[in-house]
């Protein structure tokens, strides 16, 4: 018996390399972050282990919930735009010829090379009155004078979803690169017009597509904390921005530690609803 | 429950014609399969039909009426597709009735309508399914039933047998059938299978080259095929070259034959199908005397006794003939002849067709 049972141990063992690496850079960590977050923090030093629920409490107040809507807010809109210009763009992407294909998604594989740094800074630059677009407008008549556009909401925005729009599209890619063209001629043959064909199959079959978009897009966007800085005012500061700054400017770790896990939670959450409400369509749908 | 007429439609892609001037008729109620080798033009042709293509010249009528500009959801007709286009994130149930909730039908008529559907192709029961629990020939009913839905004006079908097994593609085909004599829908069926074309259908189109080569019923074609092409691509035929020496006497390798309708003089292609051909000992058909002058001598080079049927090639000076019979009439004593007889193959004129080469 234990003959046969040594062969399939061993079998196993190659398991516990990528065991061991989640364990000791993932789950130690945040293992410690979430007992940090219940310690106390000592005044111009680091934190002593006294469990205390105060770093939660601090959270709830009327500053901190603005924060965290705004926060989920932005990341909600930004993950809309991504995947509401991002489906269309796919969609025709896919219809094109296999070498144009290639060269599109190229191009959006380099876009993700660029760091948050360098493209916050570039669309800050592209934004401003001295060097920026507006000027392109002036010349061509199209506008009176040169204006800034950064820092603001708008700004803020288009820099989130240049960031997340790549990461959208390399998502839907598979889906609609499947998408079996006939099935839309079979809509159009019942009598679906060439939009309603869209609507009731192609936005039909990429449904959970769409919702895995989404959901990366939110949580992608949720954890940018330069941007805001660099494109946003400080009323624009999101709850990433926040930590950061609780964390390695003013040192409190243990608050900084209980936003994350609180900002973690509240977006496992709303997760959690958007699989919920996508499943519960599908069953009232059968 | 329509009469089709389509006049000289072209489709070209590129350089390349798909379609090229072709002009039929169907009338109402009628079974018509488009025959013929990949790349003929049969699917661009149905396409054109569904209006899923436009024609680049030429016209489709309907009843009389012209629908050639007619976008395809405004056609009503129903069509199957090759990959059946199944909706996969839907239900069975929903996949027939797409066509009903498109029309607004209420959802009590839709139920109605599923269930009469899936009895019809014989599927009660399964409205509630997901596609993934269906096997291949219950998919097909259910994209059979989904084309049926709103009563089309024509039924078209896309090599819709071609992922299904060879048995399950003959009880599906006479199912097919019946269903369609019962409805009285005038349907339109693409095959590169000149079995099922045989099987189904009241007149075939044989296709070529985007032109269409013949147009019959299913034993009109094989017992007067209007080419070597149609000769050769529906069922099989020996095609010996030979010259004409008038008076309807041809000269082939191994011996002379009449066929009264040939050509007077030049090379020529004789058509004859397998079970045309009587294959008798080449000592008896001297005996009779009367046999001598229409019919090849030759030797039996391989025999394929597959106990319904024995094929017999025979080698004729060089050119090969396969004769096929039922075992009782291989030869006069009912045993097939062994290989390296030498034999005389009897060529009836009644079953030959000559073309010149």
């Amino acid at each position: 018996m234990s003959a046969a049972r040594t062969p399939g141990a061993r079998q196993h063992l190659p398991l516990l390399y990528p065991v061991g690496m989640l364990t000791v850079f993932f789950v130690v960590p945040f293992a410690i972050m979430l007992a940090v977050s219940f310690f106390q923090r000592v005044q111009g030093g680091f934190y002593e282990p006294v469990a205390t629920l105060a770093n939660y409490e601090r959270f709830f107040s009327l500053f901190f919930a603005n924060v965290l809507g705004f926060s989920l807010g932005l990341s909600a809109l930004a993950a809309a735009i991504c995947v509401g210009l991002g489906f269309p763009f796919t969609y025709f992407l896919t219809r094109l010829a296999r070498r144009r294909q290639v060269a599109w998604l190229v191009f959006l594989l380099s876009v993700l090379s660029l760091s948050e740094v360098i493209v916050g800074f570039a669309w800050s630059t592209l934004l401003s009155r001295s060097a920026g677009v507006s000027n392109l407008l002036v010349a061509l008549g199209l506008l009176g004078e040169a204006e800034s556009w950064s820092p603001g909401f708008a700004a803020l925005l288009l820099g989130m979803c240049y960031l997340a729009f790549p990461y959208t599209v390399l998502l839907l890619y598979p889906t609609l690169a499947r998408l079996d063209r006939e099935l839309v001629e079979a809509a159009t043959t019942l009598g679906a017009s060439p939009l309603r064909a869209f609507v009731t199959v192609v936005l039909g079959v990429a449904r959970n597509a769409i919702l895995s978009g989404l959901i990366l897009a939110f949580v992608f966007t949720l954890g940018i904390y330069l941007l805001p800085q660099l494109l946003g005012r400080p009323e624009h500061w999101t709850l990433s921005v926040m930590i950061t700054d609780q964390a390695v400017f003013q040192s409190n770790l243990p608050f900084g530690a209980a936003m994350a896990i609180f900002l973690m939670l509240v977006s496992l959450a709303l997760i959690a609803l958007t699989l919920l409400l996508g499943r519960g369509r599908d069953r009232s749908a059968a | 429950m329509s009469q089709l007429e389509l006049r000289s439609l072209v489709k070209r892609f590129g350089a390349t014609a798909a379609v090229d001037e072709v002009s039929l008729s169907v009338p109402e109620g009628e079974f018509v399969c488009l025959l013929g080798p990949s790349g003929c033009g049969k699917t661009t042709l149905l396409r054109l039909v569904a209006g899923l293509e436009e024609p680049d010249s030429g016209s489709l009528l309907l009843d009389g009426t012209d629908i050639t500009g007619l976008p395809a959801h405004r056609r009503g007709f129903g069509m199957v597709f090759q990959s059946l286009a199944l909706f996969p994130h839907m239900t069975v149930a929903q996949n027939i009735a797409y066509a009903l909730s498109i029309r607004g039908a209420s959802k009590a008529d839709q139920r109605r309508r599923v269930e009469e559907l899936l009895r019809l192709v014989q599927l009660p029961d399964l409205a509630g399914r997901q596609l993934g629990q269906l096997s291949g020939g219950q998919r097909q009913r259910v994209a059979i039933a989904r084309a049926l839905a709103v009563d089309p004006r024509l039924f078209l079908l896309d090599e819709p047998m071609s992922a299904l097994d060879a048995k399950l593609r003959e009880a599906l085909q006479l199912e097919l059938r019946l269903l369609q004599r019962r409805l009285g829908v005038t349907t339109l069926l693409v095959t590169h299978d000149q079995l099922e074309a045989m099987t189904m259908a009241d007149r075939i189109v044989v296709m070529d080259g985007g032109r269409v080569q013949q147009v019959g019923s299913p034993l009109e074609i094989y017992r007067r095929p209007a080419s070597v092409f149609v000769a050769d691509f529906i069922g099989a035929s020996n095609l010996l070259e030979g010259r004409a020496r008038g008076e309807g006497r041809i000269e082939l390798p191994g011996g002379t034959i009449t066929v009264p309708d040939a050509p007077a003089s030049g090379a020529v292609t004789l058509c004859v199908r397998p079970e045309s051909l009587r294959l008798v000992a080449a000592d008896k058909g001297a005996e009779n005397g009367g046999a001598a002058g229409d019919g090849l001598s030759g030797e039996v080079v391989f025999v394929r006794d597959v106990g319904q049927t024995v094929e017999t090639h025979v080698d004729c000076a060089g050119q090969r003939v396969i004769a096929v019979a039922v075992p009782d009439s291989v030869s006069d004593g009912g045993a097939p002849f062994a290989q390296g007889a030498a034999v005389r193959v009897e060529v009836p004129a009644a079953g030959c067709r000559v073309f010149p080469a």
